[in-house]
């Protein structure tokens, strides 16, 4: 066999493997996006998630703009969902609310995650003393009532957006341990795993390079399906008054505004509920495609 | 049972101390100064200040307080509320009764209707009358409790001005009349993401059931649908709907806090609120505890009810 015919069959392995791995990536789409609903889900995702991005082009207003000539006005050509009562445009603060609800819920999940995820590998993969310590920990912070220990975290932490998404992400923490240190508990034993430790890889290493990987699909179903979760926490907390502070626009906290002023102008309380209500739901919906297209009981069956 | 019962005690009380632990380190790393907030005033002498100073044990370490609190703990002294100058296990004694009454007012709403949604869903599986449940459960799921309320309130209170939308009291203080205008609101509030949680678990619950041999044995049998429906669906159904339960009951302290906020109703939620915003940490510590110890014993009671609905299983694991 000359260099010739070899690099030919190389190049054709190649081939293959990609159109592999494309039918593999179409396979995925196939399952994921099967039921229309979660096709819906995606578009609303998208529409919100371009809003919250372009906020500045679609509005000619400021979020914090005040104007006095224009206090809780109702829905016209100029205000399309009228202004609160410092004359702030609705529309506009629901846009840069949108902006809120996003950075914190995603930084939430992914905050929740990789701690999760390391903690539960940890436990799982150097057993004894860290699991049970790790295991006993995760316990009492999972029978805490979530809101009552976001609140508690909120009076130490403060409300800044980076701490918010701390606070949002330590109440899902246990969660993603439990899961992860079952999983790993499994792959722990595999052929792989010792072979590599044979070869006197270090366990850092294997974890990453080797556990990670098998462990990973079930992760990612499950920070899918807590995004929508977590932004409908922050929202309450934000409600309750102790989310984000006040100025910057958060749709918990514009209801909560609204509240004083329901004969007024209503729609400062209705449309932000509905805008959580919405992403939501739109979020669930991606969330439950994801599972359908990576859960591997359901794909084994299909 | 018994010996299950001591042995997830035990393990409770493991639990409930390294939340005394998490919740008296946290909760002492609250920023400001504890003196001027016991005091609830700026204005304080030096002498005055050390007393206080003194009073809360500041001049000795974090750890040696923690025991200091622990010890009045077990000797069931909650501490002493800085706001309102009271036992905070007096306050407690108050409100949780309240909270106690909606949760379970809800839940007496929820669970049975839940399940029936969740049934009549399943029975009728692919057909309009399951997609529609489906699609309300779901999206009554997604709708933050908070809103839910707003919008009632706006309804019932603002436009019509059927029902108050605050001012809860009991039926000894306000009359009847007033006591059943003032719950009605809070309680479908509450009620209603627990219908939404129960339908979904209950219909996924019986779609299990309804491809189990039995159901197609007791079908081939001749029984009449409802005979199926009834005797061999939904008691079997029920196990896993005992799950949601637990997790319902164990939210039964904080399951009503934003409802609470938003119809103003003095319970448990409320007074979390206030002390959180008035930074009263004796107060938080005890919530925070209180409401974890009443999860924990959900949770236990949750194991004992599995076993009660399905004798398959035992407790001390030996399953068939």
């Amino acid at each position: 066999m000359d260099t010739k015919t070899k690099a030919a069959m190389d190049q054709s392995r190649k081939d293959v493997k990609k159109q592999m791995k494309k039918q593999a990536r179409k396979r995925f789409f196939k399952a994921m996006f099967a039921r229309r609903i979660v096709i819906v889900g995606t578009i609303g995702f998208v529409i919100i998630l371009l809003a919250a991005i372009f906020a500045p082009f679609l509005t000619p207003y400021e979020p914090d703009a005040m104007n006095e000539n224009a206090q809780l006005a109702l829905p016209s050509a100029e205000h399309l969902l009228g202004t609160d009562n410092f004359g702030r445009d609705i529309f506009t603060r629901l846009l840069y609310g949108a902006r809120i609800s996003l950075i914190i819920g995603v930084l939430a999940v992914i905050l929740a995650a990789v701690i999760g995820i390391a903690l539960g590998m940890c436990a799982a993969y150097f057993s004894g003393i860290a699991d049970i310590l790790i295991m006993r920990i995760m316990e009492a912070l999972n029978s805490i009532p979530n809101l009552m220990l976001s609140l508690a975290l909120v009076a130490v932490f403060g409300h800044s957006m980076g701490s918010l998404a701390v606070i949002l992400a330590i109440a899902t923490v246990p969660t993603y341990v439990r899961m992860t240190r079952a999983m790993t508990l499994r792959v722990k034993n595999s052929d792989y795993v010792k072979a590599a430790q044979m070869q006197g890889a270090g366990s850092i290493f294997i974890m990453v390079r080797h556990i990670l990987p098998n462990i990973m699909s079930p992760n990612l179903v499950m920070m899918m399906s807590n995004v929508g979760g977590t932004i409908l926490s922050e929202a309450s907390l934000s409600f309750l008054g102790v989310g984000i502070t006040i100025p910057t626009p958060s749709w918990g906290s514009m209801v909560s505004q609204g509240r004083g002023y329901l004969l007024d102008n209503p729609y400062i309380s209705i449309v932000p509920g509905i805008c959580v209500a919405v992403l939501v739901i739109c979020l669930n919906m991606i969330g439950d495609g994801l599972r359908d297209a990576m859960d591997p009981r359901l794909s084994g069956e299909a | 049972m018994g010996k299950y019962l001591l042995k997830r005690l035990g393990q409770m009380v493991i639990v409930v101390f390294v939340v005394t632990l998490l919740t008296f380190f946290l909760v002492d790393m609250v920023p400001g100064d504890i003196v001027y907030n016991a005091a609830g005033r700026d204005d304080l002498t030096q002498e005055e200040y050390d007393q206080i100073y003194y009073e809360l044990n500041l001049d000795k370490s974090t750890a040696s307080r923690y025991v200091i609190w622990l010890k009045n703990l077990l000797s069931g002294n909650l501490g002493y509320s800085y706001v309102y100058r009271r036992p905070v296990w007096d306050m407690l004694k108050e409100k949780i009764p309240t909270t106690l009454y909606l949760s379970f007012l809800a839940m007496l709403i929820s669970v049975p209707l839940g399940v029936l949604f969740g049934s009549i869903s399943a029975i009728r599986r692919k057909k309009p009358s399951d997609t529609i449940i489906t699609l309300i459960a779901n999206i009554c799921n997604c709708l933050p409790q908070f809103w839910i309320g707003i919008m009632l309130m706006l309804f019932f209170s603002f436009r019509h001005n059927w029902l108050p939308s605050v001012g809860f009291g009991w039926p000894a203080r306000v009359g009847w009349e007033r006591h059943i205008k003032t719950i009605i609101m809070p309680v479908i509030c509450v009620a209603l993401g627990g219908i939404a949680g129960f339908t979904r678990q209950s219909r996924s619950a019986m779609l299990e059931v309804i491809r189990q041999d039995y159901i197609r044995t007791a079908r081939s049998k001749g029984l009449s649908n409802a005979a199926v429906n009834m005797k061999h669906m939904v008691r079997n159904g029920l196990i896993p709907i005992v799950t949601i339960l637990g997790s319902r009951l164990a939210r039964i302290l904080s399951g009503s806090m934003i409802v609470e906020n938003v119809f103003s109703i003095p319970g448990m939620g409320l007074m979390a609120m206030t002390s959180i915003n008035n930074k009263d940490i004796p107060a938080i510590q005890a919530i925070v505890l209180i409401s974890t110890i009443v999860a924990c014993l959900a949770f236990i009671l949750t194991d004992v009810l599995y076993v009660l609905v399905d004798p398959r299983i035992s407790l001390d694991g030996s399953a068939d």
